[in-house]
């Protein structure tokens, strides 16, 4: 059974796999690219959409769509930098917070209606985006404070604490959806909804949590970019919800729910992530990178699918 | 292939132009494997049908319309977000240089419409219509396809007794005409007024073909039941007899979408079984029970405290647990391991502060998996890659992680194969012997017979009698779910 053996692990590591084989190719091909302060860069580069990327990745686990998160990233941005003039940490606790309040306004309003999260955090993404706009009338917002500035730029062992939180976060999401009950109950309600109504788990619960902490990580990535540009405007993350779970797909999780894991998102977003640093480094003309780098996605997907199927 | 069942096994019928000819039989006979096979729905593994003496093989309903034969059926089939002047004219529409002439069409079918007596707007969109409705237009779109082979399968499941007149007139003027009709029914009594022949299948298989004239009601009902059974006496005596005193379960004139007041017990230690036919509220009343659904009136009483649940999760802490009667729709986790899957309602017990303990989960999830024998290489590998028993086992496993007091199941042997249901059948014999109570809807009259000490006959949402379990037999069931020779209903 040596095959199936390792057909078994192909399935389960085809993305990681196809990552491999890429970072290995563009190794063979550019001296700077594996490199000690390239990888730090990348890492630091990863770091906001590796955030939200990982609190969508619980949502679609559980069958939610959060099309909201670039919206709450910007709204996060902004009240933490508004508010970051007073202090500097109460700040980043009014950013964080004004993230999870705002999932949790998700949350409520899927749950009272009924409606379908995707049509539904569509809708509350706009609204969000309009309070950005109303925060800030169009403006800038500029942070004086030398405080919050160092935050985003702060180094630990090297990696920017960007990288860390991001680490960390990784970390915590990923234990909380394989170890605990809670987890158990996301994939369960993404897999059956009706079914785990029916062996009482309180879906509605459950739900809530994945849109607060969806909310939550965008408003940590939201932060974090702000404090290390000291500033923030209401426009910015455009788009970010939608490479947010690019990123959740391409690593393997089902788009279906029920079926995925925290680390799959972490390759995803590297995998992502990489490409476009692979470009810098190789100096392909600029306007060629988004057809080939919808190409290079494709083709990681297709070896994930075709491995997965060959298995079953 | 239904379920690992063949649907049906050998039918020889003819069907005679300008004929009315009722098909009858219990729930799972065959009927409407038959008219599906017939209208090109389903393709028979063996044999072949005859139109007009020729041999035919319809590839698909298109086919089988084009030769002139159709179906209206029991799930409807309309194109929600068209009028139903469209519908009715579906594939037929009057058109000029391809752009549809709307006037032409309404004329049509405001005449096939008025040609029948039914009270419908041919400008509404079939979303707008009430269920009748629907079904209405569902019964004129066969009519106006001009077909010489229309096969009504419970035509009446949601219309009134006037439209249902209306629906019979339609049936008995189509055959004046020269077409040649069936019609598939539970009502016993409209089919032997309304038909010129009758057929009758049971187990998949015609039992009996013959002219209405000299036939009842309590005829047909022998002839469903057939005459093998007997050894019944013999299971019944190893049912130990359930406890005296007050009821695990009882519910007073409750009632809900799809019931009226339904009272019963369910004693300490008994197993009791609802009967009736499709359609007959069954499952709305267990998942009512189960907080699933939401009750308008009546009381619950669980050991003699009145309850009412308003969410599942409700009802599981008081004790109760539920088994739905499609597996797959909203019973297993497909994705999740057979582990995780038998786990999934306790996972309390196999967690500390929140935090899974795999060793837990592989002890609990073994311990159940073993006492109702759950087949599987791996506890681990996903349930979708068992078979239909085995998940069903599983299902039961799920709820012996921590036992309850009351089991509410519907169809616990459907789709089920032989060995596994004897098994299934024992493991609920042995909940009873374990003072636990169980509640089960079936459609199967020999697993209420062999297995309950009593059963309840529900029909339109109402009981209508309760049967001791040793006494009574397939036939009084059967006749009281189809109110054969029931005074009560000698109205028609």
């Amino acid at each position: 059974m040596t095959v199936g053996w390792l057909s078994q692990y192909l399935s389960r590591y085809g993305i990681l796999v196809a990552y491999v084989l890429f970072v290995m190719a563009v190794a063979t091909q550019s001296d700077r690219f594996l490199t000690k302060r390239n990888w730090l860069n990348l890492l630091d580069q990863a770091a906001p959409l590796g955030l939200i990327a990982c609190g969508v990745t619980l949502c679609i686990i559980a069958g939610i769509f959060d099309l909201s998160t670039g919206s709450v990233f910007a709204v996060a941005a902004v009240a933490a930098a508004k508010t970051a003039e007073v202090d500097p940490w109460l700040g980043v606790f009014v950013g964080v917070a004004v993230g999870a309040l705002l999932g949790a306004f998700n949350a409520a309003v899927m749950s009272t209606t009924g409606i379908n999260s995707f049509i539904g955090t569509l809708s509350t993404s706009i609204m969000f985006r309009g309070i950005a706009l109303l925060t800030t009338g169009g403006l800038i917002v500029s942070v004086t404070d030398r405080e919050y500035k160092t935050l985003g730029t702060e180094t630990f062992l090297d990696a920017k604490l960007s990288v860390w939180v991001f680490g960390a976060v990784a970390v915590i999401l990923g234990l909380t959806l394989a170890r605990t009950t809670l987890g158990r109950a996301l994939y369960a309600i993404g897999g059956n909804a009706e079914a785990a109504r029916l062996v009482g788990i309180r879906v509605g619960a459950v739900q809530t949590f994945a849109y607060v902490t969806s909310g939550t990580c965008a408003a940590l990535a939201g932060v974090l970019t702000s404090s290390r540009t000291g500033s923030a405007q209401a426009d910015i993350g455009i788009g970010l919800e939608l490479s947010a779970i690019t990123a959740v797909i391409v690593g393997g999780t089902s788009i279906f729910g029920g079926e995925g894991a925290v680390w799959r998102t972490v390759v995803g977003v590297m995998l992502l992530q990489t490409i476009g640093n692979a470009f810098n480094l190789l100096g392909v003309d600029p306007t060629y990178k988004q057809v080939v780098q919808g190409v290079l996605i494709l083709a990681a997907v297709s070896i994930d699918h075709l491995v997965r199927r060959r298995s079953r | 292939m239904f379920g690992g069942v063949r649907g049906v096994d050998s039918a020889d019928v003819t069907f005679k132009l300008g004929q009315i000819h009722g098909l009858v039989g219990q729930n799972g006979a065959g009927k409407t494997t038959l008219a599906r096979m017939l209208c090109g729905v389903l393709a028979p593994d063996l044999g072949h049908i005859e139109l007009d003496g020729e041999p035919v093989s319809f590839a698909s309903p298109r086919a089988a319309l084009d030769a002139g034969v159709t179906m209206v059926a029991q799930e409807l089939s309309l194109v929600p977000a068209l009028s139903v002047a469209e519908n009715l004219l579906l594939g037929q529409l009057p058109s000029r240089l391809g752009v549809c002439d709307t006037g032409k069409m309404m004329r049509r079918a405001r005449r096939l419409i008025d040609d029948t007596g039914f009270e419908l707007d041919p400008a509404q969109l079939v979303s707008d219509l009430s269920q009748s409705d629907r079904q209405k237009t569902e019964i004129l779109r066969a009519v106006a396809r001009n077909a010489r082979f229309v096969i009504f399968d419970e035509p009446r499941s949601s219309l009134s007794v006037r439209e249902a007149d209306h629906v019979y007139g339609v049936m008995r003027r189509l055959a004046a005409d020269g077409v040649a009709v069936v019609f598939v029914s539970h009502f016993l009594s409209e089919v032997l007024e309304l038909c010129d022949v009758v057929t009758v299948m049971r187990d998949g298989r015609v039992v009996m073909s013959g002219p209405t004239a000299d036939l009842t009601a309590r005829d047909l009902v022998e002839h469903m039941v057939g005459s093998s059974h007997d050894g019944l006496q013999d299971r019944h005596s190893r049912l130990p007899p359930p406890a005296q005193g007050v009821p695990r379960l009882e519910t007073k004139e409750l009632t809900g979408h799809g019931f009226e007041e339904v009272s019963l017990t369910v004693g300490v230690g008994e197993i009791v079984a609802i009967v009736g036919l499709v359609g007959a509220g069954r499952t709305e009343f267990i998942r009512t029970v189960y907080g699933a659904q939401k009750a308008s009136s009546g009381t619950v009483l669980v050991d003699g405290a009145p309850e009412r649940f308003h969410s599942p999760r409700a009802a599981k802490r008081a004790g109760l647990a539920y088994i739905s009667e499609s597996r797959q729709i909203d019973g297993v986790f497909p994705l999740l391991g057979v582990d995780a899957n038998i786990t999934v309602a306790h996972m309390e017990t196999i967690s500390r502060g929140g935090m899974l303990a795999r060793g837990l989960q592989r002890e609990r999830s073994t311990e159940a998996a073993r006492r109702v024998d759950v087949r599987a290489g791996s506890l681990t590998q996903p349930i979708s890659t068992l078979s239909g028993g085995n998940q069903q086992k599983a299902l039961l496993a799920r709820w012996l992680v921590q036992p309850p007091k009351l089991w509410l199941i519907d169809e616990p042997t459907r789709g089920v194969d032989v060995v596994s249901t004897a098994q299934i059948h024992g493991v609920l014999h042995s909940l009873a012997e374990a003072s636990m109570s169980v509640l089960m809807v079936t459609s199967d009259l020999d697993e209420a017979l062999a297995i309950a000490h009593r059963t309840y006959v529900f029909r339109g949402g109402r009981v209508v009698g309760e049967f001791d379990g040793s006494t009574t037999n397939e036939s009084e069931l059967l006749a009281a779910a189809f109110a054969a020779d029931v005074p009560a209903a000698s109205t028609s």
